[in-house]
């Protein structure tokens, strides 16, 4: 039991590395696709320039980008844990009040493991970490 | 700033697992109840189907992880659920390869949550932490 305590110690900050690299890459998805229409989503890809779908796109892809190397990753993270608050209320909030329905389980989600990026930081697996050692 | 954030690292665990317990949660109770509205494809659920085992996994689960009871044992049995679910519904090839275009994305972050949850546990505001104060 200790040994798994152990275990468990040892590669929980690892883990925030693997969360915030998986997260990362899913949102890119969404900021690819707005911006340069890859991968292809009907109805979401190439949005035309300046409009909100257009710089929630520049945001999920330059900050998204941030995240998935872990650079300036709790400012990145801080911003799209906001936008995902955003996208939640705007988007799907006024649909319906639960999730299941007005299909906002994802903004939810992001908007909260993204909160919990931006106090936990990105982990030992990110430029920040590499930064901080070599600076020390 | 990073040292004030990092003290409170523990607790934003703590509300991360809430949250994502209560979604989840949310799944198994569409699935047994029917609320708040029933799911097409589990009109007739009965208990040993693929969708009744995913639903008590969803409901019980859920409740433990939202409670922060068992946390890291609940929590391994919900990431595998969620892969499970992925590679053997969402991820078909006529729905095509990302996440985003085959619909997969919340099985995809489900899953990496609670893989993180067996890793890090319930936090301080759990029953885990709880028992293990009186202990």
């Amino acid at each position: 039991m200790q040994k798994l305590d152990e275990l468990c110690a040892t590669w929980a900050p690892r883990l925030t590395s693997v969360l915030r690299i998986i997260t990362a890459l899913v949102i890119l998805q969404y900021g690819l696709t707005k911006l340069f229409g890859f991968p292809y989503v009907q109805g979401l890809a190439n949005q035309p320039v300046f409009t909100l779908y257009w710089f929630t796109g520049v945001i999920e892809f330059v900050l998204g980008a941030l995240t998935l190397v872990g650079l300036f990753t709790r400012f990145a993270t801080f911003v799209l844990s906001g936008e995902m608050a955003f996208a939640y209320f705007i988007e799907h909030a006024p649909h319906n009040f639960f999730p299941v329905l007005n299909e906002g389980n994802e903004a939810v989600l992001f908007c909260f493991i993204f909160l919990f990026l931006a106090a936990a930081g990105g982990g030992p697996w990110s430029i920040d970490a590499l930064l901080k050692r070599n600076k020390a | 700033m990073e040292a004030t954030l990092d003290k409170y690292r523990p607790q934003m665990l703590s509300i991360l697992r809430i949250m994502v317990g209560l979604l989840f949660m949310s799944a198994g109770i569409q699935k047994w109840f029917a609320f708040p509205v029933a799911m097409p494809a589990a009109a007739n659920i009965t208990l040993f189907s693929m969708l009744g085992i995913a639903g008590c996994i969803e409901l019980i689960g859920g409740a433990l992880v939202t409670v922060g009871l068992f946390t890291r044992y609940a929590a391994f049995i919900m990431s595998g659920e969620m892969a499970v679910a992925y590679w053997f519904y969402t991820n078909r090839p006529a729905r095509g390869f990302m996440p985003i275009q085959n619909g997969g994305t919340v099985e995809v972050l489900f899953c990496f949550i609670f893989l993180y949850l067996v890793f890090a546990g319930g936090g301080p505001w759990s029953l885990d932490a709880l028992l293990r104060k009186k202990a």
